[in-house]
Formats: C-alpha cells, sequence, structure tokens
C-alpha cells in the first residue's frame, strides 16, 4: 500500500516518489494544496475502495497519516 | 490599423455528438492583431508571442467540455505544460488545437497543440482543467468540507504582505491578553481592539489594515508589535505599492550676480569665462542682466515646454539694492528694485522663488565687518565689505550663511528667532517673508538652498540650520551638492538626517528635511551632455513613491551669443531650448514642476504623521476688510483619520503674514469652526493646532489687524478666488513594465486589466478566448526566468496554478534556478512554474530576419521571381482549378505579362518567423 500511496501523491503533485517521505506534509510541497489534497483523496478512495470522511480527509495531511487512515479502514500495508 | 479580431472555435470533431468524449478535438483560430497589439504596448512581462498561442489552448478546450457546461459549474485552469518551437509571428494566424485525453467529473485533460496557418508549428504541451462547482473544486461534498481543509492547508497565518488598502487577521496563540503597537509612520492600522483578550481556543485575532506602501518606511517591512506581559513578537509586513510612481524633473538655478572684475573673481584672466561687466562691483548693469533678464528669458524658454524654473533667490542682494538706492544719486537703482519685484512676481505664476542666502548682502546686519556694503559713486556699484578675501575667499564663491564654508569665519550660528535678523531662523524669515510677499496669492515656498550650500559643517551647525529651516515652515532644502556622481538611487530627492545634509536617514524617527541633491551643475553649453545625464539617470527613478531629477544652473552664467554676458539669445538659451524639447518628446511621462511642487508631493507620500501645508492661492474671505481664506492641504496619503484615529496637526498662517499683523486664525472643516487663535509671538512661526477625527476638506480663515489691512492688499493685487484643485485620482489606464527587487522581480496586472476589460465600446472584453488570468502567471514565470538567462527564449514551462488571482495585488516571482514561485500581495502562493530557456546565438535573429526580410522584398520585386508565381499559378489553377478558374487564366495571362496582374498572393512562398526574445 505505501508504494502505490507513494506514487498516486507523487504522480499528483508531479514530484518522483522518492521525494515523498513518511512525515511529508503540504507544507513540504507548494503545489500540494486543497485541490491536489481533493484529488490525492479521491484518488485513494478510488484506487483503495475505501471513503474518507470529511473529517479524515482533514486530518490526514501527510503519507504516515494517510497511510493510517487507510490501515483503518482495512487496507492492509505491505 | 489596429484591430484586435476575436479568436474563433472554428471546429468541433465529436465522436458522439453533443457530448465529450475521449478523442473529441476543437480548433481556435486567431489572426493577427491582438498579439501584435500586445506586443507593441510598453509593457515587458507579458510574452504575447508565446503566451497568447498557449493560453487559446484553454479555449478549444472549453469548447470540448461545452456539453458538460452546467449552472454553477466551470472548468479553471490547473496545470499547464508547454514546450514551444517558435513564437507566433505579428502577422501570423494563430491555430490552437485541443485533444481531450482523459475526463472525470473533476478534471480533463487535454493535448494542446499550436501552428501557424501557414503550418509552422509553434507549440506542443498538455493542459489539465479541474472542474469548480458552486465555488469549490469538484470532488468536495460541500463548501463547508472544503473551507475546513483549506484552512488547514493555509500557509500563511501571519501574513508577511498585504495590498494596501486591504486588512486581514493576525492570530496568535496567547493565555494572556495582547496588545498591538503599531509601527511609527502610520503605515498600518487595526480594525479591532488595541488590546484582546484570549478567546476559548486560546487565541487573540487582531485585524490589520494597510493604510501607506512600506516604501513610506523607507522601503523596509511595517514592524508590527504584539506585546504580552511578559513577551513581544514581532510581524514584519510588507505594503507593496501597485500604482505607478511620479517622476519631476526640477530645472534651479541660483538667481544672483557676478561681476568677474580684478577684484572680484577675475576670471576672465584665469580662463573662467566672460560674466559681468568686470568693474569691480555690482552695478545696475550686472543686476539687471543677471537678475532680472536672464532669468526672465529662462523663464520663456521654461514656458514653451511647461517646463517650471525653481530660481533660488538672494532676496538680500535685492535688500542690498534697496541699500544701493539710499546712496546713488542715479534713480537707477530704484528702477531696479522695481524691476526685480516685477520679475518675481509676474515669473511666480508658472514659476518659484525660494530663498538663497548670501548674507554678505544683508545691509541690515550688525556682524563684522562694518559697515557691510561699500558703495561706489563711479560704477554706481556695490559690494559687499567681505565679499573679497585673497586667503579665505579668493574666487568670491563664498556668501555665508553659516560660515563653514570658510573655515574660521564666525557668522551666523545661532538659531535666534522670527525677531532676531542676525540669526539663523531671522535670516532666513527675512529672505522667506520678503519673497512670499511677492509671490502672494500663487506661491509659498516650502524649499530653500542657502548661499554656497553654506549650511554648515559640524553636526551641530547642520542640526542648527535644520531647525532654522522647519522654524520657518521650510521643509526642503538643496544643500546636498553632488555634481557628476552617479545616479541616486530613488532619485534626488530623499530624508536627510539633521546633522549631515548629505546622508539619507535610516530610521522615520529621523525624519525631518527632505534634501534635493545636485548631481548635474550645468551652464547648459551642451544639450546633448544634459540629454546624456537626464537618461542615465531617469533608470534610477523607476517605481512606485515620488522622485525627482534636478539640475542646477545660475542664471547669470547662461551665456548666449555673441556676448556672453548680456545676448539673451543662442549659445546656453538654445542649448536649453533643445533640451527641454528632447525631454518633452522622448520622456512623456515625466513631470515638470517646481520644488515645492514635487515637495509636497514627496512629502505627501512619504511623511511618516500627518502634516499640513497652508497653500498660497485664495479660496474666499474679503481681503479689503481684511479677511482671507485659504485652503489647507492634509499631508500624508493614507493615514487614517477618523473618530478612531484622530490626529493632532498644525496649520501655519502663509508666510507672506507676520505675526504682528494677525489678529485671529481660524480653522474651518465642513462649515463648522473647529479651532480658532489670537494670540501670536513676533518670535515664532504663527501656527494653530487641531485635532481631526476626519480627512474632509480644511479652510483656513486668516483675519489681520486693521492696520495691516492696507500692506497686505499690496500683496495680493489679483484677487481672484481660486477654488482648491481635484485631488489626484489613479490614472485612467497605465501599463507598467515588472520592476527588480532585489533577487526578486514584481509584476503588475496593468495587461490582464485590459485584457479582462471591454474597450471602446464593445460587450466583451479584448483578452476574450485568450484566458488573461491564466496568462498573467505564464507571462511572470517566462519574464523572472529568463531575465538571468541572458539572450534566451522560452523553451518548456511546466506550469500550476494554485490560487485565484487578485487583479488589484501585484505579483512577486522568486526565481530559483528553473523554478518561479508567484505570490501575491498576501504572501500566497498564486502559481508554481518550471521554466527552461533556450540561449540565442550571438547577433541572433533580430539582425539575421531583418537582413532576410530585405533581401526577400528585393528578390519579391524582382521580375524573375513573378514569372516563378505566375508559373506556379498557371500550373496550380490547370492542374486543379474548376473550368471556371481556368477560363480567367486567359484574361489573367496577358494582364500578368505586362505587369498588371495581381492574384500573386496565395502562391507567395512562406517562410518561419524566426524567434524573436
Amino acid at each position: 500500500m505505501t508504494t502505490r500511496l507513494r506514487q498516486i501523491i507523487a504522480d499528483i503533485l508531479g514530484v518522483s516518489p522518492s521525494e515523498i517521505q513518511p512525515t511529508s506534509t503540504p507544507g513540504d510541497f507548494p503545489q500540494w494544496d486543497s485541490a491536489a489534497h481533493i484529488e490525492i483523496i479521491l484518488s485513494l478512495e478510488a484506487e483503495f475502495g475505501v471513503a474518507f470522511t470529511p473529517e479524515e480527509m482533514s486530518e490526514a495531511l501527510s503519507l504516515a497519516e494517510l497511510q493510517t487512515t487507510l490501515q483503518s479502514k482495512g487496507v492492509p500495508p505491505e | 490599423m489596429t484591430r484586435a479580431p476575436r479568436p474563433r472555435v472554428i471546429d468541433v470533431r465529436r465522436s458522439r455528438p453533443h457530448q465529450a468524449s475521449i478523442g473529441d478535438s476543437a480548433t481556435v483560430q486567431l489572426v493577427p492583431g491582438l498579439i501584435a497589439f500586445l506586443e507593441n504596448l510598453p509593457a515587458a512581462g507579458f510574452h504575447p508571442r508565446y503566451n497568447i498561442p498557449a493560453s487559446m489552448g484553454a479555449s478549444a478546450a472549453a469548447a470540448i467540455l461545452a456539453p458538460l457546461d452546467r449552472p454553477g459549474t466551470y472548468w479553471s485552469g490547473r496545470d499547464l505544460e508547454v514546450e514551444w518551437t517558435a513564437p507566433a509571428g505579428l502577422t501570423d494566424t494563430v491555430l490552437v488545437d485541443a485533444t481531450l485525453a482523459e475526463l472525470s467529473d473533476r478534471l480533463s485533460r487535454f493535448h494542446i497543440r499550436g501552428v501557424t496557418a501557414t503550418g509552422i508549428p509553434l507549440y506542443t504541451g498538455t493542459l489539465r482543467m479541474m472542474a469548480i462547482r458552486d465555488g469549490v473544486p469538484a470532488g468536495f461534498r460541500s463548501k463547508a468540507e472544503y473551507e475546513q481543509l483549506r484552512a488547514r492547508l493555509k500557509r500563511v497565518s501571519i501574513p508577511t504582505s498585504l495590498p494596501l488598502g486591504q486588512s486581514a487577521p493576525i492570530t496568535i496563540s496567547s493565555t494572556t491578553p495582547v496588545t498591538a503597537q503599531l509601527p511609527p509612520g502610520a503605515g498600518l492600522s487595526l480594525d479591532s481592539p488595541v488590546t484582546q483578550y484570549p478567546d476559548e481556543n486560546g487565541q487573540v485575532t487582531f485585524h490589520i489594515r494597510a493604510d501607506r506602501p512600506h516604501l513610506v518606511n523607507l522601503g523596509k517591512p511595517w514592524e508590527l508589535h504584539l506585546l504580552t506581559d511578559s513577551s513581544k513578537q514581532t510581524f514584519p509586513i510588507e505594503v507593496p505599492d501597485p500604482n505607478p510612481g511620479r517622476i519631476f524633473y526640477l530645472l534651479t538655478e541660483d538667481c544672483e550676480t557676478f561681476d568677474g572684475g580684478p577684484l572680484t573673481g577675475d576670471y576672465p584672466s584665469r580662463g573662467m569665462g566672460l560674466y559681468g561687466n568686470q568693474n569691480n562691483f555690482m552695478d545696475p548693469e550686472d543686476y539687471r542682466v543677471q537678475m532680472i533678464q536672464k532669468p526672465d528669458r529662462l523663464n520663456q524658454i521654461a514656458d514653451r515646454h511647461g517646463a517650471r524654473w525653481t530660481h533660488f533667490y538672494a532676496a538680500t542682494q535685492r535688500f542690498g539694492a534697496a541699500w544701493a538706492a539710499t546712496q546713488s544719486s542715479t534713480g537707477e537703482w530704484n528702477r531696479i528694485v522695481a524691476e526685480m519685484d516685477r520679475c518675481v512676481r509676474e515669473g511666480s505664476l508658472r514659476h518659484e522663488y525660494c530663498p538663497h542666502i548670501h548674507f554678505d548682502y544683508e545691509p541690515d546686519s550688525q556682524c563684522p565687518p562694518q559697515p557691510r556694503l561699500l558703495y561706489d559713486r563711479a560704477t554706481d556699484g556695490i559690494l559687499p565689505n567681505d565679499y573679497y578675501h585673497p586667503e579665505t575667499n579668493p574666487t568670491h564663491r563664498y556668501h555665508d550663511w553659516d560660515g563653514a564654508a570658510r573655515d574660521n569665519i564666525l557668522y551666523l550660528k545661532t538659531p535666534g528667532s522670527w525677531a532676531t535678523g542676525d540669526s539663523k531662523i531671522g535670516s532666513l524669515r527675512k529672505t522667506h517673508l520678503h519673497l512670499a510677499r511677492l509671490q502672494a496669492g500663487r506661491r509659498a515656498p516650502a524649499v530653500a538652498r542657502t548661499g554656497s550650500f553654506d549650511f554648515g559643517k559640524s553636526p551641530e551647525d547642520q542640526t542648527i540650520s535644520t531647525q532654522a529651516y522647519l522654524a520657518n515652515g521650510l521643509r526642503g532644502n538643496s544643500d546636498s551638492y553632488r555634481p557628476g556622481t552617479d545616479p541616486v538611487p530613488g532619485g534626488q530627492m530623499f530624508w536627510c538626517t539633521q546633522e549631515d545634509r548629505q546622508t539619507p536617514v535610516n530610521s522615520l524617527d529621523q525624519v525631518r528635511l527632505v534634501q534635493f541633491a545636485i548631481t548635474m551643475d550645468t551652464f547648459f553649453q551642451s544639450a546633448g551632455d544634459m540629454n546624456q545625464w537626464f537618461a542615465r539617470h531617469w533608470e534610477s527613478v523607476q517605481g512606485p513613491g515620488v522622485h525627482a531629477l534636478l539640475s542646477m544652473t545660475h542664471a547669470m552664467f547662461c551665456a548666449g551669443t555673441p556676448d556672453p554676458f548680456r545676448s539673451l539669445e543662442g549659445g546656453a538659451f538654445d542649448q536649453l531650448d533643445q533640451h527641454l524639447a528632447w525631454v518633452r518628446e522622448h520622456y512623456p511621462t515625466v513631470e515638470f514642476a517646481t520644488a515645492t511642487e514635487a515637495l509636497l508631493e514627496y512629502l505627501d507620500y512619504y511623511t511618516p504623521a500627518l502634516d499640513t501645508y497652508t497653500e498660497a492661492p485664495l479660496i474666499g474671505g474679503n481681503p479689503t476688510a481684511g479677511y482671507y481664506e485659504f485652503h489647507v492641504r492634509l499631508l500624508g496619503a493614507g493615514i487614517r483619520v477618523d473618530d478612531a484615529h484622530p490626529a493632532t496637526i498644525r496649520i501655519a498662517a502663509p508666510p507672506c503674514f507676520s505675526p504682528a499683523d494677525l489678529a485671529t486664525l481660524r480653522v474651518w472643516q465642513d462649515w463648522t469652526a473647529i479651532a480658532e487663535e489670537t494670540t501670536f509671538d513676533d518670535r515664532y512661526q504663527p501656527v494653530i493646532t487641531v485635532t481631526l477625527t476626519s480627512r474632509s476638506p480644511l479652510r483656513l480663515e486668516v483675519i489681520l489687524r486693521p492696520e495691516a489691512i492696507a500692506a497686505a492688499l499690496d500683496c495680493f493685487p489679483d484677487l481672484a478666488f481660486h477654488e482648491p484643485p481635484e485631488p489626484p485620482q489613479p490614472d485612467l489606464f497605465c501599463v507598467r513594465p515588472p520592476v527588480v527587487e532585489g533577487p526578486h522581480m514584481r509584476f503588475y496586472s496593468d495587461v490582464v486589466k485590459l485584457l479582462m476589460n471591454p474597450v471602446a465600446g464593445h460587450q466583451e472584453p479584448l483578452g476574450r478566448r485568450v484566458h488573461p488570468l491564466g496568462g498573467l502567471t505564464l507571462g511572470i514565470a517566462l519574464t523572472a526566468a529568463l531575465r538571468n538567462a541572458g539572450d534566451a527564449i522560452p523553451q518548456r514551462i511546466k506550469l500550476r496554478w494554485l490560487h485565484e488571482t487578485n487583479l488589484e495585488s501585484t505579483f512577486v516571482a522568486e526565481t530559483a534556478g528553473p523554478v518561479v514561485r508567484i505570490r501575491d500581495d498576501h504572501g500566497t502562493l498564486v502559481a508554481l512554474a518550471e521554466v527552461v530557456g533556450q540561449a540565442l546565438p550571438p547577433a541572433h535573429h533580430t539582425a539575421d530576419s531583418s537582413d532576410f526580410q530585405s533581401t526577400l522584398d528585393t528578390y519579391r520585386s524582382q521580375r524573375a521571381w513573378k514569372v516563378m508565381l505566375a508559373v506556379r499559378k498557371v500550373y496550380d489553377v490547370a492542374a486543379r482549378g474548376t473550368w471556371g478558374q481556368r477560363l480567367s487564366l486567359i484574361w489573367w495571362i496577358p494582364s500578368a505579362l505586362l505587369g498588371k496582374a495581381s492574384g500573386f498572393d496565395d502562391y507567395e512562398l512562406r517562410f518561419p518567423d524566426f524567434p524573436r526574445k
């Protein structure tokens, strides 16, 4: 899951996957704005077949937090 | 002809009618006009030849997406990637195709491509658009959800920048009350209480309004301090000025006499020119030529060009002339005195006469040596007793005020008062009063220049001189003498320290006098030299704010031909005429002004505290009964004045009135008398102090004592009443180039504002279908990235739009290698770009294409070329034309052979347009 998650975020932000660290947050990438974030969330929902609540969407603002939220919805880690 | 035809969607190709499907494509066509129009605007930073074709891709995309249009929904640009192969030529028809490659209910992606109608490829690229529904990117379930996320992602919790005139909240965490401390300079104000208590979340929020550009704060960000019992937090806040600057050109001269005889400088034998009649005394002829005729002549020449002279006028010489009239029996000095006064009265309709003190001519001084003036019956001339000294004043250049110009001479060192003539304040007052009376109703000078730049040397002496100026209501000084020096950044007007007139202040609490530096001291011997100086200094005065270029001369040294002393034609007068015509032609935006006019605009912009200036023209009253009314101008644009922000100001009586003349000063605002003063001290400038709670117009009523009425009427021969001029308003139209600010560039939205609005009575914006909002950041990114790349042209760009564009803001581009970050005045990141440029070979295409075009034109005019085109046409029509077209050749061929036929255009060879920077 982590690899796919990293790839999705990297694709949407237009950066290399290696630049996405577990602690990466929107503060690290100026292009990670609200539109990019909704793109990330919707891509994850489509990719993993889950649904984020509004609270989860606005709380999960790093790779690690997104990973935790996906795990809490039953998406297995790699 | 200039025209801007609208871009047209000329084809939409769909696999399923009335639906948007992958693979659908559209073509938008732009015929020549708009690109050429924008290219010819005097503003860099938009790159229309690259920008417009790329921006048209969004119109082609929108045409494909049209079937998906719903109320409350639109598509907004998100990402753009373009690789250019050539810019559009000014005469090219541009065709832009978009092909839908990806589509969801939130996002769409297109391949875009631009070509000219002749088939020259311009670019290929990708455009991504996102759907916006009810103002929110599609995908959010509600606006609240979107706002919640936005708040979490907001990177600017404390703004580092604010747009002028706008407010923003500043929130900090605190468990105790917080007090805001605003910076000096009135740049920021509060829309919330000064002291705030923490809310339930332990947060305190202040609402800060940006009232004045941070240029007022000497170019440094305003500093807001938030204080608690135990801490102090400081927040620097920039307030960029989005308005264009004003540039004034000041012509100044020292109006005085020179003799040049053996005992008065002996200039001819030293090869220093023929000035004066060289009889060792200042006689009526010296006065008439040098203080009357030549200044009048300079005024006449300036009037032809709308220029303004500031004559720094040695009124002490006028006092000396009056003294001479008491010694002479010729009657000539009485005529000189009358002519001098007439010259100032008439000249001050359009020009200005400011104090310039040659204290050696002051007949009433008690300073040694005595008597102050010598009279020579043989020449009917006068000379100051200490005019010449073989050691301390061998070239007669020193006229003394402070005395520092000549070491070891003790002159006017004490500040004194209006009532003490042999003091700095009193001597200035005497000259100022004389000139103010002659210019009453027209001008109230607020600038002076001491003779021989004798403002003082030591910090103590200069501080006293500064006090003397301020005690006389003089706010400007022109004693910073730097001839031949490099341009001064920002121009020749600056706040100087009171201890050293050459040194700019470094904090607002040091602000006292505005200094006018002199970098050009000229006798107008060469218009070309003047033009060169002006052009070199012009670049230093660009950007917002108030700037001045200032030249200095002496009317007495302006030499005509054939007689350099007496002639009023030819020579310097012609050179001045030519120079002013050149400035007017080449720099139409420069404003000619007197020193006081420029000073007032400077003070209005930069004064750190609200100030006033009592304007000279009468606006009402009944002068024959001793009642005068004057408009009081508030200085300090943007300074907030209301019930919550009261301001205490001082209003001075016009300098043409003495304290002993006055019975009452009364200030009116909104038809209410808000202050009155009836006690005046002969030693001090009469002022009245008022606390304002609004910026409504102010009137000063001056009521004279009965014994002063007749003398005052003599000062106001023209009893017309003038309504105050309208306050300045923003330009109706302007287009500005970007400004380099250290490592960054600042851009204005002028071109985009032009494109976003209809012009000339049309219904639709000029930039219809070329998407100027997206083009703004595209142009900024290209300009900023390529600025340091030298001779380069755009090759590739990857651009992401991140925030809506506020056209009232300016935009700062921060460049790091190929990456460009574009922020608005809130500090918000509006777009992020990566740009790759392509270096051009040296002496590249501009010259090449010019040569090529010239050669091509020659070929095209030659018979062989036309024969070739005729053969092309005949072959084409014969092979592919209709029978009707073939028959028409029967008539066309004979006329072509006779050189009369046209119709070659369709068969002309097309060549690619070379890239041009």
